[in-house]
């Protein structure tokens, strides 16, 4: 991806191997970092209710999902080991991005216009902000350094045979996209530019924000097709996310600058479980059932750090299980929703906290 | 309205033979129709709150999601609950059945029976068909199972061997995604040679088998070096993984076919527990899968809602020269359209019973008087009982595993064989649990809150049952036939069955009763299992009480053979009255044997598009 | 809403779960919702009154035998406290029973949102019922455990798979879980 010399600016250059193996595993704290405030969000959305919302962050989730593996892999094919099962891999809330976004602020919001704002800025396009660092270019410079590396070492130093197990396409469904194996700087440089292309869009030197996206015609949108809203579509997540910022679907011919001229989303703000911005466990201080609650959300969250930390490092198979956690963790998150925090002011409700919980 | 209407083939029913023969014909570029006598969901998987400004149509289309709500709210559930009751396609309800007093009929529901037994089993008339609410056992036949008249003196030999239709097996398991290990499923791990089923050798299925469930694992352990005795001789009690039409891990560059309308949902099971009535994901395959597929040939046309009443001949009486079918706009009003279509090949996919409904009705393809004749289906014995430990039982698909080691043998000369399934549900068939055995927790046992609690997790996650799927031979007074005076609301005819359970198969439900009896005293499990005469399929074999239950396996009907005088159709599934008739389904099958019969049906459909094409296209 | 409260206090007493844990189903108010409208409000008063006051004087075994004693053994209040155990354990309200409805039944049943007949609550009421999390497992066709997850001992929570180790049961075979 191309990286502006004003932004290059702002990243120190990778030019050693354990250089880069910390900007991997910074890449997998970036992602996973998000998936507290997307699960936020989408939990607190009442069941059966804001459909196409629930079915837009869900998709973005399984996408990060498959960034993180995408990161991971690189990482264990340069020799290296993610490290997942620590209390500081993720980060309390309200935080900076770990890539040093320095420029806003996320917080865990339950599903509203001020999420998706944050979300917004998650996904920012490089160009849509010259000033300011996004995602995108903290990869670019990974990218970088991966091209400065492989021409400066020999291939079987940055790519060594006999590391451990990459996590392999039959672990990873439910869309997000396809993981390929990581063996060269090609497949290296492939494996993340799918993070980028899904999350703010690749961009070329000739950003024109007018341009039209790349939606068909025949997508049935314009004939009102409601099935439609439900199809995945190639849009990057900042415009999945402004799209229900918006309230309406781009459509054939929108672009940046138009925005989403087409069929309205319904979106039902109401129809949301009030969850406490930031939940911590202070909330739950006179409050033991819901202390317990929490406590049994973090002892499952942990373990799921664990089950993906082993399957990063030697154990793929754990995925299968992790699947199982994953679903246990959305029951929890969504048990602690439902229960108004006892003499809240604001009528707030419980929400997970997120916590790592030492051994 | 246009009566002139022509296609290549105009096939009667969308289900999964109906979409089979559609997508090997719309994909080699013929013209065809789909008739479906119910409703359908059009593809859609959401029943999206989507509020289109342009939308027109303010009545909310019914959808995947609409079947889910309807099985969320059903107070009984029940395999066809999810699918809507309509009185212009009705089907047959297992709350319909109970006994049949000696000299009655029972016509309280769609069918009408006039015993002595009641036949059991059910079948969905929606667009998808009964595989909507399949449990996806994917099972090939034993060599043996084609040649019972030879082997064994009994029932019939088919007009095919085992090795004919291996080819056809594997482009079914391809397309309905089995997962499964080539290696298990071929049996040769078995110590009983009659069971051995060779598989080509470099053929492997497209998914890692299923992992088998820990129940399977419980009784793997437990069972091993069992062995049975039958007439002296000894056979092995081996639990096998069943091959299941259920996306498991791929093989390769193998792609699990997700959802219809929704295709990220699907790509794995995901232990919704829910195969039968429906699973939410259709993790499982259902022929909406095959019709999108079809539908996608841009050659494939489905009319939901059309009731095919009649075939009617040229003057000759030699070929279908029309469909005659009745279009409804609506499940509630019985108002309808009548109209008229030809095909060049005529394929009557609509299911073992309709099918031959359909023939009888036109007095049509009935010269061997065999038509409606030969109905079978795996009368299913039940056990039950509470294992020891807790074996996590509610969780999982359907069933993982079977006790495929007792299909074959010797036996067969004087009774009948049968698969043993091991059920992963606890007690949800034969007590209905939980919901249908808690209220007499607390309405009789007295209890509540903890105590409730407490005995509701130190006994229902040790709950399991078997069950075993008894073979039943043809016979020809096993039958569907016609009766002006009972007719549904559209004026088309319902089915009247006879049918019973000979000594045959009575015989196979005692010997199933016997081994269940002794692998519940080798593990120590406290049964549970009661046969009472007010059971729908109660009947006695030498002195002693059995149930049975309906499978789901409609077979027979329209029996394929050799001989034009005692068979419906030959062995490329073709009319031997009108050349330009195919029947497909399991209405075909000569006999049932012990695999659940849908993978055998599509098999035989995959060859069966094969022959339509031929006679399209004469070289 | 003192009257929701009695409803959760009542229920939690009945179910054996914690107030948190009822509230975490989402369902509550629509129980609450289907008991007013099909039992007399004086029934449930009483209801409510009885069962605050034994929570006020007695606490676990001897909360239960009070609880038996003046609630369950009531025929007047013990058919409601069982339909509302069933409704948080099956999602179903049942017909009160027959003499039930003909001495205490409300006299003239209009068609409303809900009748005293036999009726699944609603789909998240199905979803939600307790029989499921008791017995250990989920609702069936609904929260899906994930992939697999059948094939492990029941709660076995796993870090690890070795394969080629000893399983509790059963050797893990090639193939079964990955």
């Amino acid at each position: 991806m191309y990286l502006s010399a004003d932004k290059q600016k702002r990243f120190t250059p990778i030019t050693s191997i354990s250089e880069l193996h910390q900007q991997l595993q910074l890449a997998i704290e970036l992602e996973f970092s998000t998936l507290p405030p997307y699960l936020s969000a989408l939990y607190s959305i009442k069941e059966n209710t804001n459909n196409c919302a629930y079915q837009v962050i869900q998709s973005v989730v399984m996408e990060e999902m498959f960034h993180l593996t995408n990161a991971a892999n690189v990482l264990i094919a340069t020799g290296g080991s993610p490290a997942l099962n620590n209390t500081d891999f993720i980060p309390s809330f309200p935080t900076r991005l770990p890539d040093g976004e320095q420029w806003f602020e996320v917080s865990l919001l339950k599903f509203s216009p001020e999420a998706l704002q944050t979300f917004k800025y998650i996904e920012e396009p490089s160009e849509n902000v010259p000033g300011k660092i996004t995602i995108g270019d903290f990869y670019a410079n990974v990218e970088k350094g991966l091209t400065y590396l492989s021409e400066t070492l020999p291939p079987d130093e940055l790519f060594p045979a006999n590391t451990g197990p990459q996590i392999a396409h039959k672990y990873y469904y439910g869309g997000g996209g396809e993981i390929t194996p990581v063996t060269d700087l090609d497949s290296a440089m492939f494996a993340i530019n799918a993070i980028i292309a899904q999350g703010e869009g690749i961009p070329d030197r000739c950003w024109d924000p007018d341009k039209p996206f790349p939606l068909e015609e025949g997508t049935g949108i314009a004939s009102g097709d409601h099935q439609l809203f439900m199809q995945p579509r190639e849009l990057a997540h900042y415009y999945r996310f402004n799209e229900l910022a918006c309230g309406r679907r781009y459509v054939c011919g929108d672009s940046h600058n138009s925005g989403p001229t087409g069929p309205k989303i319904p979106i039902d703000y109401a129809q949301v479980y009030n969850m406490k911005p930031n939940p911590n466990s202070g909330d739950y201080a006179f409050a033991p059932e819901l202390a317990a609650l929490d406590y049994e959300f973090n002892r499952i969250f942990t373990l799921l750090l664990d089950q993906l930390h082993n399957a990063f490092n030697g154990d793929p198979e754990l995925l299968v299980p992790a699947v199982g956690t994953m679903f246990k963790l959305k029951e929890l998150a969504q048990e602690l929703m439902r229960n108004p925090i006892p003499d809240s002011p604001e009528q707030y409700n419980a929400g997970p906290t997120w916590q790592y919980l030492k051994s | 309205m246009n009566n002139n209407e022509h296609f290549d083939v105009v096939i009667v029913g969308a289900g999964i033979s109906g979409a089979i023969m559609a997508q090997e014909l719309g994909k080699n570029g013929k013209s065809v129709l789909i008739l479906e006598a119910g409703t359908g969901t059009g593809g859609r998987f959401f029943s999206s709150d989507c509020d289109a400004p342009s939308q027109e149509n303010s009545q909310p289309l019914s959808s995947y999601q609409t079947y889910m709500s309807t099985f969320f709210t059903a107070l009984a559930k029940i395999p066809n609950a999810p699918y809507p009751n309509n009185a212009n396609a009705p089907q047959p309800l297992v709350t319909d059945l109970a006994p049949i007093p000696q000299g009655q009929i029972s016509d309280n529901g769609y069918f009408v029976q006039t015993g002595p037994l009641p036949f059991a089993s059910t079948y969905t008339r929606a667009e998808g068909g009964t595989t909507l609410h399949w449990l996806g056992t994917c099972l090939r036949m034993l060599p043996e199972d084609f040649e019972l008249k030879t082997r064994f003196g009994r029932g019939l030999d088919w007009p095919i061997s085992y090795d004919e239709l291996r080819p056809w097996y594997e482009i079914a398991e391809q397309n309905l995604g089995v997962s499964a290990n080539a290696n298990e499923q071929n049996y040769q791990q078995i110590d009983n040679p009659a069971v051995h089923i060779p598989f080509a050798a470099s053929y492997e299925y497209k998914m890692e088998k299923i992992p088998q469930s820990y129940l399977d694992q419980y009784f793997s352990k437990g069972l091993a070096q069992m062995q049975v005795s039958f007439e002296g001789k000894n056979y092995p009690i081996d639990v096998v993984s069943t091959p299941q039409a259920r996306n498991g891990m791929p093989r390769g560059d193998y792609r699990p076919v997700g959802a219809v309308g929704h295709e990220t949902a699907g790509q794995r099971c995901a232990g919704n527990s829910n195969c039968v009535p429906i699973c939410p994901i259709q993790a499982k395959y259902n022929a909406l899968k095959t019709l999108e597929q079809a539908k996608k040939t841009g050659k494939v046309e489905i009319r939901t809602q059309c009731v095919a009443y009649q075939l009617e001949t040229d003057e000759q009486g030699k070929n279908i020269a029309r469909v005659h079918y009745k279009k409804y706009q609506s499940s509630d009003n019985p108002d309808h359209q009548c109209h008229a279509v030809s095909g060049t090949i005529v394929v009557l996919a609509s299911h073992a019973v309709e099918n031959a409904k359909l023939l009888l009705a036109s007095n049509v393809a009935n010269s061997s008087d065999q038509v409606g004749r030969n109905l079978m289906d795996h009368p299913t014995m039940l056990t039950w009982g509470l294992m020891p430990t807790d074996i996590g039982a509610f969780r999982g698909p359907g069933s993982t595993s079977g006790i495929p080691s007792l299909r074959g043998g010797e036996f067969r000369k004087s009774r009948a064989a049968f698969r043993i399934e091991i059920g992963n549900w606890g007690w949800s068939w034969p007590e209905g649990a939980p919901v249908g055995t808690v209220p007499d927790l607390i309405d009789e046992k007295n209890m509540f809150g903890e105590q409730l609690k407490n005995y509701i997790a130190s006994v229902y996650p040790r709950m399991f049952r078997f069950g075993f799927l008894v073979e039943q031979l043809p016979d020809a007074n096993n039958r569907v036939t016609l009766d002006d005076n009972y007719r549904d609301q559209l004026g088309n005819y319902r089915p009247v069955i006879s049918y019973n359970v000979t000594d045959y198969t009575r015989a196979g439900m005692a010997a199933a009763k016997e081994v269940s009896d002794q692998i519940f005293q080798r593990l120590g499990i406290e049964g549970f299992t009661e046969y009472k005469p007010s059971d729908a399929g109660y009947l006695t074999y030498r002195g002693e009480g059995y149930s049975y239950n309906g499978a789901g396996h409609l077979v027979g009907t329209h029996i394929m053979g050799d001989n034009p005088n005692t068979s419906v159709v030959n062995k490329y599934q073709q009319s031997w009255d009108h050349p330009n008739l195919y029947l497909v389904g399991c209405g075909n099958m000569p006999t049932i044997s012990t695999s659940n019969p849908t993978l055998t049906m599509a098999a035989l459909t995959y060859w069966a598009a094969q022959n339509v094409l031929e006679a399209l296209n004469p070289c | 809403m003192d009257k929701l409260a009695d409803f959760y206090q009542v229920s939690v007493v009945l179910t054996g779960y914690n107030r948190s844990r009822l509230m975490a189903t989402g369902i509550g108010e629509e129980y609450f919702e289907v008991l007013t409208s099909l039992v007399p409000g004086k029934i449930i008063d009483e209801l409510f009154i009885c069962s605050r006051a034994l929570a006020h004087e007695y606490k676990g075994e001897a909360l239960n035998e009070k609880f038996r004693e003046q609630i369950l053994s009531n025929d007047r209040l013990g058919p409601v406290a069982r339909n509302i155990l069933k409704m948080w354990y099956l999602s179903l309200w049942y017909q009160l029973p027959q003499s039930w409805r003909e001495t205490y039944g409300v006299p003239s049943q209009t068609p409303g949102k809900y009748q005293d007949i036999d009726f699944v609550i609603s789909e998240n009421a199905y979803i939600q019922g307790l029989v499921w999390p008791a017995l250990g497992s989920h609702p069936m066709g609904a929260k899906q455990p994930g992939y697999g997850t059948w094939a492990f001992k029941p709660g076995e929570e796993l870090t690890r798979i070795n394969l080629g180790t000893d399983h509790p049961v059963s050797d893990i075979e090639e193939g079964n879980l990955s």
